[in-house]
C-alpha cells in the first residue's frame, strides 16, 4: 500500500463529500451572482450598489472562514469524526504515509476550491476594473506593489497558508478530530505570532539585513517553511504513536 | 503467516490490560480466545493489528514488527466491535475505499457476497441510515473482500441476524480448510469457538492462564453424571481406573468415547440408573466463556 494509493483514495473520498460539495456550490453561485452584480456596478442604483457591495464584503468573509477553516478542518477531521482510523490502520495504511498523504490531499482539494470559489471572482472583477484604466494604473492607485514584486509575495501567501493547513492538522491530531482543535488551532497562531515577531525584533537590530531579507519576501517565506517543519514533525510524531 | 508474540504488556493506568510472555499463531490454524469482559481480548487484538501502538514487548508476522513495517497488515482482515466507517457515505463507497487502499477492489465478488448476507439492495444507502448489525455486516464484508490470510474477529457474530450467523459460519469453515488461511476469533458463544477452532486461549486479567486443544477435546469428552446410587458408581469407576470427581451436580467423569461405550453396559449389571447426564464443554471447564 503506498502513498499514491492513499492519496488517490483521499482524493476520491472528497469528490464524494456531499454535503461539502453542496456548500461549495452554494458558494459558487453566490459568488458568481456578486461578481456580476460588482462587475456590471454602472447599472445599479446607488443603494443596489450599496447593498451589493455589503452583501459581497460579508461574502468574502464567509468565503474566507469557509476555505480557511470550516472545510481544511472537515477534511482533515473527518476519519477522526467518523471513528475509521483504526479500520485504516488494521488494513495496513502506514502512518506516515496516510500523514503526508493526508495533507497533500488536503493541500490539493483546498486549493481547487479556494481557486474556484476566489479566484476566478477576484480576477473577473480585478480585470473588469483593471479595463477601465489598465493594469499598472490599477495597481499604482491602490498604491500596491508592481505585478513583478508580487511574486516572493505570493510564494510567501501560498506558504503561509500551507503552514496554516499543518497547524490545523497538528491540532487536529492532537485532539483526535475534536472540535476542539479550532481553539488549539488559534492557540497555536498566536503562539507562532509571537515567536515570529520575537525573531524579527531580534533580527531587525541589523537594519541592513533585514531589508535584503524583507525586501525578497525571503524572511517570511524561511519563517512559514520553519512553522510548516516543526507543526509537521509534530504531527508526524503524534500520529505514529496514537492509540486509535 | 506466524505471529510470535513476547512479552507484550500493556496498561491502562495502574490496570495492567496485557501481560503474555510468550504466544505462537500458527499459520493454517484456528484459534479462540476466550476470556470474561475486561480480560485483555480486544485490547490483545487492537496490539496485534496496530491499533494501539504503545505497547511493551513485541509481536512479530513472519519477522516483520508490524509498528515499522505496517504493510504486512495488508494481508489482514479484521472486525471489532467498534470498528467503525463513514457515516455520511455510502456502503459500496466504504467497501470501495477500503479495498481501494489495498489496490483491490472486485465489483463481482462485492456484490456476490453483500446479496448472501442481504446488503446488495442497501449498497447505495448511506451507512447512517444502518442498523447496529447492518453496520455489522458492512465491517464484515470489508473485511472479508480483502482476500485475507489471516482473519482477526472479535464477537464477530453478535448483533447479527441468525442467517447471517449461519452463512458467515460456513464461509468461515470453507475459509479455515484453505491452506495457510489462519482464524483468531473472540466470541461469548461457546459453540461458536468449538465448531471453529482448535486451540482455544482462556484469558484472565490480560494473561494466557491456559491453551485448550478443542481437537483433542473432541475425543475426550467430560461427562457430568447423577446416578440412583452414587457411591456404586464411584466404585465401578474406581475399578475400571476412570478419573472422578464428586460434584454438587453428579459425578464428573473424564473418558473419552471408546472407553464410556465399554463402561456404559455395565451400569446396568450394578443396577446403577442414571438420572441425569451432561456433556460438559471443556470450555466450561475453564470458566473461561463469560
Amino acid at each position: 500500500m503506498n502513498a499514491r494509493l492513499i492519496f488517490k483514495m483521499e482524493i476520491f473520498k472528497y469528490l464524494r463529500d456531499k454535503y461539502y460539495l453542496i456548500a461549495n456550490l452554494i458558494l459558487l453561485g453566490l459568488n458568481a451572482i456578486a461578481t456580476i452584480a460588482l462587475v456590471n456596478y454602472e447599472h445599479l442604483s446607488s443603494s443596489l450598489l450599496i447593498t451589493s457591495i455589503t452583501s459581497a464584503i460579508l461574502l468574502f468573509v464567509s468565503n474566507l472562514v469557509f476555505l480557511g477553516i470550516i472545510y481544511p478542518f472537515h477534511l482533515l477531521a473527518i476519519d477522526y469524526k467518523n471513528r475509521v482510523l483504526a479500520l485504516m490502520v488494521a488494513s495496513g495504511v502506514n502512518r506516515n504515509k496516510l500523514f503526508f498523504a493526508k495533507i497533500g490531499a488536503v493541500i490539493l482539494a483546498n486549493i481547487v476550491v479556494s481557486f474556484i470559489l476566489l479566484v476566478v471572482p477576484i480576477a473577473t472583477i480585478l480585470y473588469q476594473v483593471g479595463n477601465l484604466g489598465g493594469w499598472d494604473e490599477l495597481f499604482r492607485d491602490m498604491g500596491v506593489l508592481l505585478v513583478p514584486q508580487m511574486i516572493p509575495l505570493s510564494i510567501n501567501a501560498v506558504l503561509s497558508y500551507v503552514a496554516g493547513l499543518f497547524i490545523l492538522m497538528t491540532a487536529v491530531i492532537m485532539t483526535q478530530g475534536k472540535t476542539l482543535s479550532i481553539l488549539l488551532y488559534f492557540g497555536f497562531n498566536i503562539l507562532v505570532g509571537i515567536i515570529t515577531s520575537f525573531v524579527n525584533t531580534l533580527v531587525s537590530s541589523d537594519y541592513a539585513f533585514t531589508r535584503q531579507l524583507n525586501g525578497d519576501g525571503i524572511f517570511g517565506s524561511v519563517i512559514e517553511l520553519v512553522v510548516i517543519l516543526v507543526f509537521g514533525l509534530i504531527a508526524l510524531q503524534q500520529l505514529r504513536h496514537q492509540n486509535l | 503467516m506466524t505471529i510470535t508474540v513476547k512479552n507484550l504488556g500493556k496498561s491502562y493506568g495502574s490496570l495492567k490490560a496485557l501481560d503474555i510472555d510468550q504466544l505462537t499463531i500458527e499459520p493454517g490454524h484456528t484459534y479462540g480466545i476466550v476470556g470474561a469482559n475486561g480480560a485483555g481480548k480486544t485490547t490483545f487484538f487492537k496490539c496485534l493489528t496496530n491499533i494501539i501502538t504503545d505497547y511493551s514487548g513485541e509481536i512479530i508476522f513472519d519477522g516483520h514488527d508490524p509498528k515499522k513495517e505496517n504493510a504486512i497488515l495488508t494481508k489482514m482482515g479484521i472486525v471489532l466491535d467498534d470498528l467503525s466507517v463513514y457515516k455520511d457515505y455510502t456502503a459500496r463507497f466504504n467497501i470501495q475505499y477500503f479495498a481501494g487502499l489495498r489496490g483491490l477492489y472486485d465489483v463481482k465478488k462485492v456484490e456476490q457476497m453483500a446479496d448472501e448476507i442481504g446488503l446488495l439492495s442497501v449498497l447505495d444507502r448511506p451507512v447512517k441510515t444502518f442498523s447496529y448489525g447492518m453496520q455489522k455486516k458492512l465491517v464484515l464484508l470489508i473485511a472479508l473482500v480483502n482476500s485475507a490470510e489471516v482473519l482477526i474477529l472479535d464477537e464477530p457474530f453478535r448483533g447479527l441476524d441468525q442467517d447471517t450467523v449461519k452463512w458467515f459460519q460456513t464461509y468461515l469453515r470453507q475459509w479455515t480448510k484453505q491452506e495457510a488461511h489462519t482464524l483468531l476469533i473472540s466470541s461469548h458463544v461457546q459453540s461458536d469457538l468449538e465448531s471453529l477452532c482448535e486451540t482455544v486461549f482462556v484469558i484472565d486479567h490480560g494473561r494466557i492462564i491456559e491453551t485448550l486443544d478443542l481437537t483433542a477435546q473432541s475425543t475426550h469428552a467430560y461427562r457430568l453424571i447423577a446416578t440412583n446410587n452414587d457411591e456404586e458408581f464411584e466404585n465401578l469407576l474406581a475399578s475400571e481406573a476412570v478419573s472422578f470427581v464428586k460434584t454438587e451436580k453428579g459425578i464428573k467423569i473424564d473418558i473419552n468415547s471408546e472407553s464410556w461405550k465399554k463402561l456404559y453396559p455395565q451400569l446396568a449389571e450394578h443396577e446403577i440408573v442414571m438420572t441425569s447426564m451432561t456433556n460438559v464443554s471443556i470450555l466450561d471447564q475453564q470458566g473461561g466463556v463469560a
